[in-house]
């Protein structure tokens, strides 16, 4: 069975420093994929690779079947993979349908068609009501809370109805208790089918909702396994003692 | 032929007055992340002042560098405090971008009014001669020129590689983040920034005014041949700018000698375009997605 | 209002104000589709605003449209003419962000400039071109050019409005906020921007057309001049940058300012001094404009009073 998302050899240098280093891995469908590692373990630089936010020196992406070549975040958002940032990104001056509603794909012919069609609305309040955002329909995304923005975020990346989301840190600066609100919203899309591939440094997270486990150091795959098998792997532990 | 390697003497020298005035450009742009629209009218009010100095007290030019540069930082330096850095973080690229075109009017208007639109030149006691070298001819203010726009580039050079406030520039323009972790004062730090490329700018107006004419007007068509210089370079690139002047100093002579000059000056849009096009990161410069 | 105004006061200086006016409200509205909505602040559109008046001047010296009315009719053509030719210009300019982006359309405006010197057999070169005159009748001379220029506005409010509320609309204002986000959700920013750029560059070339048409001469150096790309980035940015009345707004308030003060001052090259005086102090003290901030003014009003009302019923119910 093909991989719905693999990575073979990427290479990506900044000047002196290579940040990703022959780095092969694959996702499975259905899967909630854990991509953990040290600081600059380069796993933030490799989701920039493959979602093309950054131009890759070598490698080669397969998405869905097909090789990407030249991965550009707009084609690809079109035919499935989309990612969230580590800071929250979302359109400060828009309100927040308005953040739901752009990121549904439209055809160049449509784009003097409404800002939001009924459906897009219909479909952004469903997920707004999902993520438990109804109050907030017409604000601006600018004034919501930064764990509401995380949710938004969220919520805008799943209105095209991806194959693959890529999650970066979306524990990272969040209270407790959305963390636990964010992972069950991940559990729950995981079992209706939607893969995810998320970073994350919030250990006991990726215990409990990942598997299996990706392992990165130096920009290099070096294990991957079960969480629970990544948990006792001595060569884990060396790359987060370091030596 | 020997036109030919008269035209590339004629470039290189015109080369390297490029490479210095390009320099603050690119120089600005890696401290503070924003391409100085102004830089074009810095340089020309670097000409004027030192034409002033000229005319009105007889320094010569080279010599009124010295007094030139060190008013001129300082200027940056209030010009930064006073008007960039109170911008707000959200929008500061944008407003940063008026502000610095809003200077640039500016200092095309106080110079309009002060010296009218006729066109000026610092012209010297040695503006006529030239030197002449198996054949060719040298023009003596041009070399003066590329000595003094080469010393000022060492210079430069040297405060960014030698001294503690240069590591300090260019660990801000590296990873501004980074360096602020480790002690650095980012914000004196761009102000310095700053203030180095106006210095830079007005030294270089300084040299520019003895070889070209100018007016206040001037400004606009050197600001877009500097970007032209700055993109062929790779922006970000000291270095590459640097590179990117002497070979568009170079390829104008030679454009204007052998096949049109009125047409010259349409050299530096066609390889604007060509880079944009074809290599938009230019010769040397990081190619990573909306950088530019 | 506005239909009734030239034939109210028929001195021509006060129609000659009103034309202007109407003018930059719509240069201003068609940059806004761009420079506001979108954030890419093109500082060489007036070169297309050149274009449109060459393109009316040229088609005069070469083809005859005939005289009165006629030009006007064909000023659509002109529009579209130049918004196609603004596509492969935008698309190159786009390669680029932010100021090197601006400065790039700067380098357009003057390479526009340069060719209109130098193509003497096509634009007359410095000697310009000139246009014969209209055999308007004396009395109403003007207006006809007001009612065209009105048009212009009129359009150019009318596509404002119309971009606004629809999704090209969305993908512009989310392009401003964080273009990079934009792509990554799919939204095509490339078409977006282009097709901003060609409206823009459209309206703005016929509000050009209607302007060579009035003066009846054309000069390079007048017809492709920075000040009028000045004169509409502050008029918007005065006004209210990203919103539908402020660039209009802006054009009201500046540009009777701005010749009332050629009248005292005699022109001169204060203008810039002045220009760029008021733009520093929109930017630092009021970079969102006046409309925005007055509205933002009637918001806290309004929070402040609900705040009031609600503290009021509090002691009230204690």
């Amino acid at each position: 069975m093909s991989a719905l998302l693999e990575v073979n050899d990427a290479y990506k240098r900044f000047g002196g420093v290579v940040a990703v280093d022959e780095c092969t891995f694959a996702v499975e469908q259905g899967t909630v994929t854990g991509l953990i590692g040290p600081n600059g373990s380069g796993k933030t630089t490799v989701f920039n690779l493959i979602t093309g936010y950054l131009p890759a020196d070598r490698g080669e992406f397969h998405f869905d079947g097909r090789v990407v070549r030249k991965p550009d975040p707009t084609r690809l958002a079109r035919r499935g993979l989309s990612r969230t940032f580590q800071y929250a990104r979302v359109f400060p001056n828009l309100t927040v349908l308005e953040n739901l509603a752009l990121a549904v794909p439209y055809g160049v012919l449509s784009a003097g068609r409404l800002r939001i069609s009924s459906e897009e609305r219909a479909r952004g309040e469903e997920l707004l009501v999902d993520f438990n955002l109804t109050g907030h329909t017409n604000t601006r995304a600018a004034e919501l809370s930064f764990g509401q923005r995380k949710l938004l975020e969220f919520a805008a990346t799943l209105m095209g109805r991806p194959r693959l989301v890529l999650l970066d840190e979306p524990a990272a600066g969040v209270n407790p208790v959305l963390v636990e609100t964010i992972e069950e919203h991940i559990r729950r899309l995981n079992a209706s089918g939607l893969t995810f591939l998320v970073v994350e440094h919030d250990m006991p997270l990726v215990m409990r909702l990942c598997n299996p486990v990706i392992v990165l150091d130096r920009g290099r795959k070096i294990a991957e396994g079960s969480a629970a098998e990544m948990q006792g792997d001595p060569r884990v532990l060396d790359a987060y003692l370091g030596n | 032929m020997h036109l030919f390697v008269q035209a590339c003497i004629l470039g290189l020298l015109t080369g390297g007055v490029y490479a210095l005035m390009a320099s603050g450009l690119a120089l600005g742009f890696g401290v503070m992340r924003v391409i100085n629209v102004a830089q074009g009218a810095l340089i020309i009010l670097g000409a004027y002042l030192s034409y002033s100095l000229y005319g009105h007290l007889g320094i010569d030019p080279f010599v009124g560098l010295l007094i030139l540069t060190p008013a001129m930082f300082v200027l940056g330096v209030l010009v930064q405090l006073a008007f960039l850095r109170p911008l707000r973080d959200e929008e500061r690229e944008e407003l940063s971008l008026l502000v610095t075109w809003a200077i640039a009017l500016g200092i095309e208007g106080l110079l309009s009014v002060a010296y009218q639109t006729t066109y000026r030149s610092t012209i010297t006691s040695y503006a006529d001669q030239s030197w002449h070298v198996s054949g060719y001819y040298i023009s003596v203010a041009r070399v003066y020129a590329f000595v003094a726009s080469i010393v000022v580039l060492g210079l430069l050079f040297g405060i960014l590689q030698l001294t503690k406030l240069g590591r300090g520039i260019r660990a801000t323009v590296q990873n501004p983040t980074a360096a602020r972790l480790i002690g650095i004062d980012t914000r004196m730090v761009s102000a310095v920034g700053f203030g180095l490329s106006v210095a830079t700018a007005s030294a270089a107006g300084a040299v520019y005014g003895i070889v070209f004419p100018f007016n206040p007007g001037s400004h606009y068509d050197l600001i877009s041949r500097l970007l032209t210089i700055v993109v062929l370079g790779g922006l970000g690139s000291l270095g590459g700018a640097v590179i990117a002047a002497l070979f568009m100093g170079v390829g104008e002579s030679v454009f204007a000698t052998e096949i049109s000059p009125t047409w010259s000056s349409f050299l530096f849009f066609v390889v604007l375009i060509a880079v944009l096009v074809v290599r938009p990161q230019g010769l040397f410069g990081a190619r990573v997605r909306g950088s530019i | 209002m506005l239909i009734a105004l030239p034939f109210a006061f028929t001195a021509p200086w006060v129609q000659d104000l009103f034309l202007f006016t109407l003018m930059y409200a719509a240069l201003a509205t068609a940059w806004n589709i761009i420079g506001g909505y979108s954030g890419y602040i093109s500082l060489g559109h007036a070169g297309f605003f050149g274009l449109g008046a060459y393109a009316m001047g040229i088609t005069f010296t070469h083809i005859s449209i005939g005289d009165g009315y006629r030009p006007f009719f064909f000023l659509p053509l002109i529009g579209v003419g130049v918004a196609v030719a603004s596509v492969p210009i935008g698309w190159v300019a786009f390669r680029t962000r932010g100021a090197t982006f601006a400065i790039v359309t700067i380098t357009l405006l003057f390479v526009t400039q340069q060719l209109a010197f130098n193509l003497r057999s096509l634009t007359g070169g410095s000697q310009g071109i000139a246009i014969p005159t209209p055999s308007f009748p004396v009395s109403t001379y003007n207006v006809p050019f007001y009612f065209g220029m009105l048009g212009v506005l009129a359009l150019s409010m009318l596509i404002s409005w119309w971009v606004r509320g629809s999704k090209l609309g969305l993908a512009l204002f989310a392009i401003r906020d964080d273009e990079d986000r934009a792509r990554g959700l799919g939204v095509q920013t490339g078409f977006a921007k282009l097709a901003s750029f060609a409206l823009s560059a459209g309206l703005v070339a016929m509000a050009g057309g209607v302007w060579a048409y009035y003066l009846s001469f054309i000069y390079p150096q007048f017809a492709i001049d920075p000040l009028v790309t000045i004169g509409m980035v502050l008029m918007t940015y005065l006004g209210g940058r990203g919103t539908l009345w402020g660039p209009v707004l802006g054009a009201f308030v500046l540009v009777p300012a701005q010749k009332y003060l050629a009248y005292r001052l005699g022109a001169s090259d204060f203008y810039l001094v002045g220009y760029s005086g008021v733009f520093l102090v929109v930017i630092l003290l009021m970079p969102r404009g006046i409309l925005p901030s007055l509205a933002e003014r009637w918001r806290k009003l309004g929070l402040r009073q609900t705040h009031h009302d609600e503290r009021a019923k509090e002691v009230a119910a204690s």
